[in-house]
Order: C-alpha cells, then structure tokens, then sequence
C-alpha cells in the first residue's frame, strides 16, 4: 500500500504519535534522573553552608559534615526565615542565608557570623544563571575571599550592609567595602543589594541577640 | 563496512576548516561569543553541542524516509529540543557542576542554527552514518572555534588557563607589578573581534574561499 505523505491523516498520525514517544521518553528520563538531581541539589546547599564557616569538604561527605557541625536554628514569629548556627573548631558562628535576583536570574549565597554578629567570617555566593566569566565570577574565591573580616553593622548598630566598588584595590581599609567584578556590575550590585535587603530582614532579631548577650 | 571511507572522512574533515560552520558559514556565533570567557565552559559546551548535532542528525536521517515534508522543520525542531533537553537532564545528574557553569547556554544549545542547518541540509539527504560523522564534524569544527577564543581569552583576560594561573601574582600592578588583565577580553564585543582575526587569517591561507 502506498502512503500519502503530504494527506492530512499521515501528518496529523505523525505528528501525535512523535509527540508522544518524546513526551514518553523524557518523562520517564526525568523520573529516573529526578532523585540524582534532587540529592545533588540538596548536597550542593549543605557544601554551601559548610563552605561559609570554612569547611571546605569533599562530597562525599558533605551529609555527614553537616549532620555534625549544622544546627537549624528556626525564629520564632518571623514566618519561615530560618538561620544555622555552628560551633565546628570550636568557633561559635552564626550563618545567615541570603537570596536576590542577578542579572539574568535568582543569586543566593550564605553569610557566615562571628558571635559578635557583625564581623563576617567567610560568604559563599551562587547563582543560576549569571554569565560565566563575568556574573559568574561571584562564587570564586577572589571576590568572595574579600569579605572575610568585613563588618555588616557601623559602631552605632546601624546597617550598612558590604557595598561594592569600582577598581581593583578601592576597598582597601574600608570595612564595609569590597571590590566589584569588573564586566559583572550589575551582578555585583545585586550582591550588595541581597545582603543589604536580607540583613534587614533578620536585624531585629540579631539586635535581640545581641542585648541578649550583652545582658548575660 | 569501510566505516572511514574517503567520501566519509571528507564530510569530517570538511566542517574543521573550509566548511566550518562558525568562521565560513558564520553559524553560531552568539553562543561561540557568550560561553568563551574561559576554557573549560567553552569545552564543555562543545562536547554538548558534539553529542546534540551527532544524534539530531543521526535520528532526523534514520526519520528521512518517513517524515512528511510539510512538517519537516516542526519534526526537526522536536527532535533537536528533545536531545538538548535530555543531555541538559544528564549534565544535571551527573555532573552538576559543570550543568551549573553553562547554565542558560545549554538550553540555547536548541535555537544554535549549526543544528537545524547539518539537519536540514545534510541528515534529510543521507544515510545515517554519513549523517551522524557529519553531525559529529559540525560540532567539532564549531568547538575548535570556541577553545580558540576560550585560549585567548582567558590567557589575555584573566592570566589563567583551565583555571590554573599562568601569569605568576606578583606581576600584575597591585602587587608592585606591571601587568594588567586586558577587561575587554572578557566582554562579549572582544570575542567578536577575535573572530573576525580567525576569519581573516583563515581566509587568507585558504584562497578559494575569498569571493570574487
């Protein structure tokens, strides 16, 4: 039997059963697929947080890490903002986790706090699709490392989040500066925006805190 | 089965140089100017783009016979999203890190004409072998193009290659040095130039490529 090509019933035939073998096959890939990215997903934001205090861990261990040295610590009354305390190496830090919109997506990262809850002790920053070699830049360790030893609050308790500059070495001597990206302006500002904004979302709880300990 | 017959191993060679699809056919290049800031991005999205057109090939060629001709294009484009999609599901399961570097640009992998181009010129009309080391070939040429700007460009903008330092810290300036990383090499523009040098040099050695 010879079969019309171009008739509407071979085209219409085609057309459904392709879109069902695809729609079949990629299904069942993510099905299978999901799980393995699901736990890669969740290890990648518990390195992270292990990443902010320091601990840089290889992994495979990355789950046994954390159940160790992470606590979550849920505050009361606020909804579901949430932060971690850790108490690894005998250092007490607290570890703030941030989230902003980059340039072309969401950025999100983690502050980790001495007890003093003002000097930071080290920050990992990540995002989803920033462009690589320029946005991207933010997750290394030469931006990163430049926060460590900067200050979030003034003397005065007064917020002043970390800002970004323009030119290698503009930050030097100032506590509440680091250098920006150069090509990666408007992801560097979103940094310094998303720890401005999420700071103030936790400030009244870190002042409790604080007289708290004052008190004590 | 002579798998690398003289025809065959003229549809490989072809696409590395006087075929290529980025610097003769000028296929590609938003991708070639946005992943190539560094190497090992531009690498992977190579090896991406070699799976994709080898298999959208390989799959549109063993289809040639049956797909209706006025839906030709809508079949190759499900095709092709369809790999793209499954390889970007792979990157993320098993190697998430580097899934997580080429972020938005292995989903543009899909709107990427080199792809649509080998199908509907080369798959449509051949058998699959041919088709899928012709696929391959594409890609391959389309990557040669990429480490090269990835080379240059992270040597010149950023001192390093792969990641690891070539250009030792105490020379930069603000460590008392005189050198500085040259920052239009990290910008898009600079790849583009680049690109237009390859194109030049490439037409220059290969005469019959310059139009009368």
């Amino acid at each position: 039997m010879k079969v019309n090509k171009n008739s509407s019933v071979y085209i219409i035939t085609y057309a459904t059963v392709m879109v069902v073998v695809v729609a079949a096959v990629l299904a069942t890939a993510a099905m299978v697929l999901g799980p393995v990215q699901n736990a890669n997903v969740e290890r990648e934001t518990k390195g992270a947080i292990l990443a902010s205090i320091g601990a840089s861990v290889p992994t495979a261990e990355i789950e046994k890490a954390y159940a160790e040295n992470i606590t979550e610590i849920a505050i009361p009354g606020a909804g579901d903002l949430k932060l971690y305390e850790s108490r690894a190496n005998g250092k007490h830090l607290y570890i703030v986790p941030l989230a902003g919109s980059g340039l072309w997506g969401p950025i999100w990262g983690y502050v980790a706090l001495e007890g003093d809850w003002n000097t930071i002790s080290g920050v990992v920053f990540d995002h989803k699709g920033e462009t690589p070699g320029l946005g991207a830049e933010i997750t290394t360790p030469a931006f990163t490392g430049q926060f460590v030893g900067k200050k979030l609050f003034d003397a005065g308790g007064n917020l002043t989040g970390i800002t970004v500059l323009k030119g290698a070495g503009a930050s030097r001597g100032n506590d509440h500066a680091v250098d920006a990206i150069s090509g990666g302006t408007i992801t560097s500002r979103a940094v310094e925006n998303m720890i401005r904004a999420t700071l103030a979302e936790y400030k009244s709880y870190i002042e409790t805190q604080r007289n708290n300990e004052g008190a004590e | 089965m002579k798998a690398l017959s003289s025809k065959n191993w003229k549809y490989f060679l072809g696409p590395l140089s006087k075929d290529n699809p980025v610097v003769v056919q000028i296929l590609g290049i938003c991708s070639a100017l946005a992943v190539t800031a560094q190497l090992k991005p531009a690498f992977v999205m190579t090896a991406s783009v070699v799976v994709v057109t080898a298999f959208a090939n390989l799959i549109m060629s063993l289809l040639r016979k049956g797909v209706p001709g006025r839906i030709r294009i809508i079949v190759q484009l499900v095709v092709i999203a369809f790999l793209v999609i499954l390889v970007d599901q792979v990157l993320k399961a098993y190697v998430y890190d580097v899934s997580k570097q080429l972020s938005v640009y292995v989903g543009l992998i899909i709107t990427n004409c080199i792809l649509m181009g080998r199908v509907e010129a080369f798959a449509l009309g051949n058998k699959p072998w041919p088709a899928f080391i012709d696929g391959v070939a594409n890609g391959v040429g389309y990557g040669v193009i990429l480490l090269m700007l990835g080379f240059v460009r992270e040597l010149f903008g950023s001192g390093s290659l792969w990641g690891v330092r070539i250009v030792p810290e105490a020379w930069y300036i603000q460590n008392g040095g005189w050198y500085a990383n040259n920052g239009l090499m990290m910008l898009p523009p600079m790849a583009l130039i680049l690109v237009g040098l390859i194109i030049w040099v490439h037409r220059s050695s290969n005469k019959d490529l310059i139009e009368k």
